[in-house]
């Protein structure tokens, strides 16, 4: 029996080890790569190489406009979420603490806003974008992200503000407080997990979009990342040094999110959680 | 607080009808515009013809049900959602089931699983295009120093490999998420109920059948339906490594949408497609939300 369980132990540990082993490696290569000449990189006795160059991280970052790409992400992401967060964090607390005629169905409306095929508002968007003279840009950019991202924040919001103990609101009002003081010494900080975790994930989205962009930014100056990244793959040739060294810089506000907010963003968003 | 009087709770319309017009300015609206699409005549190229933009019924629907490439798209989807949603719940199972073990270094192994879910999706579709590519794809390059293969594959724009070679991608990216559902409904399972039944010579297996799947079975539904409704909606994977190709093999219903619409400017058949993708995905959100209330319940 006890021969029986330690096989078993071992396979587990097997398998573990094989999952993270298969989840990293991928990225793992992608460094590397970006740290090869392009020698290397077709150099089948090179698949770890055996001395690095930055190289491509110079031409990705001075050559190539991907500082640009790099400013207008970090410009439409932030834009997108800070309007959608204010908007949900008002609307999950009317929704939890008034009483609001056809909250429920309300509700059940942003759950399916958020469901959408995103694809569905892609053909309305193209012609409202070009009456709207908004096309190539990234105000209107803002505007097409806050269609998937809104419902997600306030849907979010709202479970989350259900959860939270309100009896300690009502227990600073009795104690004398003001509505707004109770709000912000006693909700908000009890709410910033949520807040925070939510507002990451609606940052990662906006981050990661790339559908829209291709469909409505043309000129170069207003490239988002996803664009640019894409930009290194050519009809007959990829560079894929640069490619890599691309991916690796677009991940790094992804990786200072993720370590910075891991806890927040299980715990934070489990309630309402959808695929990104 | 227990009236709907409006003198008592204005305060809260106030704070709850920005959020709804501007989701109703970005959402609702060019939603119910996108559906009116589909029942007129909106090909953009013949954007002077009389008959543009007349209300046609559903004579955009019949002809995309004619049009071989659509049905393709169909069968694609299916295949496309049933492998990724299939093998990712189990997979995500057994992966939550061996994570939630008593295991040394168990915190490194749940962080380094859930790296994919936190990879954008252009990221992990580029990447896998270029480990699957046929001349620098360290792919082919190990499979040919092992001898298994004698000529590097283009794994993407191989009739045969296609399809699972974007699967792959889909599953590595998306299988965390359901695994974070799935370990969050695990540890809520009362150990006492694994001991008695330990007690009473239950193995491994059976304790598995009998205790954890009733308890996290509306969980499973949940995280299967989002997963469904995510998969049917992965435009990123699929269009970043094939753009639907090589010769539609891989084109979904969504990518299909695109193309007759931003290739072929025919806005009326491309809305009649998302008519129909958008009641697959209302169905299963209606699913979703009795699950989430029976689970509240």
């Amino acid at each position: 029996m006890s021969r029986k369980k330690g096989l078993l132990t071992v396979l587990i540990y097997l398998f573990v080890s094989l999952v993270s082993l298969s989840a990293v490696i991928p990225l793992i290569y992608v460094v590397l790569t970006s740290l090869k000449t392009a020698g290397q990189i077709f150099d089948v006795d090179q698949i770890i190489p055996t001395s690095i160059t930055l190289e491509n991280y110079v031409t990705v970052l001075y050559k190539a406009k991907f500082m640009v790409y790099f400013r207008n992400s970090l410009m439409v992401a932030v834009c997108t979420t800070l309007v959608c967060m204010i908007l949900s964090v008002c609307a999950g607390y009317g929704m939890t603490r008034y009483r609001i005629r056809g909250s429920r169905k309300l509700k059940l409306g942003i759950l399916y806003t958020r469901m959408f095929p995103s694809v569905l508002l892609a053909l309305p968007y193209y012609v409202i974008m070009r009456n709207l003279d908004l096309g190539d840009s990234l105000l209107g950019l803002i505007l097409i992200y806050c269609s998937f991202t809104l419902p997600f924040t306030i849907w979010n919001m709202q479970t989350f503000f259900q959860q939270l103990p309100w009896d300690l609101e009502d227990a600073a009002r009795i104690d004398g407080a003001s509505r707004t003081t109770a709000l912000f010494r006693v909700i908000l900080p009890m709410a910033r997990p949520g807040i925070v975790a939510t507002g990451l994930f609606s940052f990662m989205t906006c981050w990661d979009e790339y559908m829209y962009a291709n469909l409505f930014i043309s000129s170069t100056s207003k490239k988002t990342i996803s664009l640019g990244i894409q930009s290194f793959i050519g009809e007959y040739s990829t560079d894929w040094g640069c490619l890599m060294a691309a991916t690796v810089i677009a991940l790094i506000p992804i990786i200072l999110f993720f370590v910075f907010a891991q806890k927040n963003l299980v715990g934070g968003l489990s309630a309402g959680a959808v695929k990104g | 607080m227990k009236s709907y009087s409006l003198r008592r709770n204005w305060k809260g319309y106030v704070l709850v009808v920005p959020a709804c017009v501007a989701i109703f300015c970005v959402s609702i609206y060019p939603m119910l515009y996108g559906i009116s699409l589909a029942f007129q005549n909106y090909t953009l190229t013949k954007a002077n013809a009389e008959d543009f933009r007349a209300f046609i019924g559903l004579n955009n629907f019949w002809s995309i049900l004619k049009q071989s490439e659509y049905i393709q798209a169909c069968q694609n989807t299916l295949f496309w959602t049933v492998t990724n949603v299939a093998v990712q719940v189990a997979l995500a199972v057994l992966i939550a089931l061996a994570l939630n073990q008593n295991l040394r270094g168990r915190g490194f192994f749940r962080t380094t699983a859930l790296i994919p879910w936190a990879v954008p999706s252009v990221i992990a579709a580029l990447t896998f295009r270029f480990l699957y590519d046929s001349n620098v794809g360290v792919l082919n390059v190990l499979l040919q120093k092992l001898g298994i293969l004698e000529k590097g594959i283009s794994w993407l724009g191989n009739l045969e490999t296609a399809r699972w070679a974007v699967v792959v991608e889909s599953i590595w990216k998306g299988t965390p998420f359901v695994m974070i559902f799935v370990l969050a409904a695990l540890q809520s399972v009362p150990h006492e109920l694994y001991e008695s039944a330990k007690a009473d010579g239950a193995g491994p297996v059976r304790c598995f059948f009998a205790i954890t799947l009733p308890m996290i079975k509306e969980t499973l539904g949940i995280a299967t339906i989002l997963t469904t409704i995510g998969t049917i909606n992965n435009f990123n994977a699929v269009w970043l490594m094939t753009q639907g190709g090589p010769l539609g093999s891989t084109e979904i219903m969504f990518t299909y949408a695109y193309r007759r619409a931003f290739s072929a400017h025919n806005f009326g058949e491309a809305a009649a497609v998302c008519v129909i993708m958008f009641i697959i995905i209302a169905l299963c959100t209606f699913v979703y939300t009795r699950l989430i209330e029976e689970e509240e319940a």
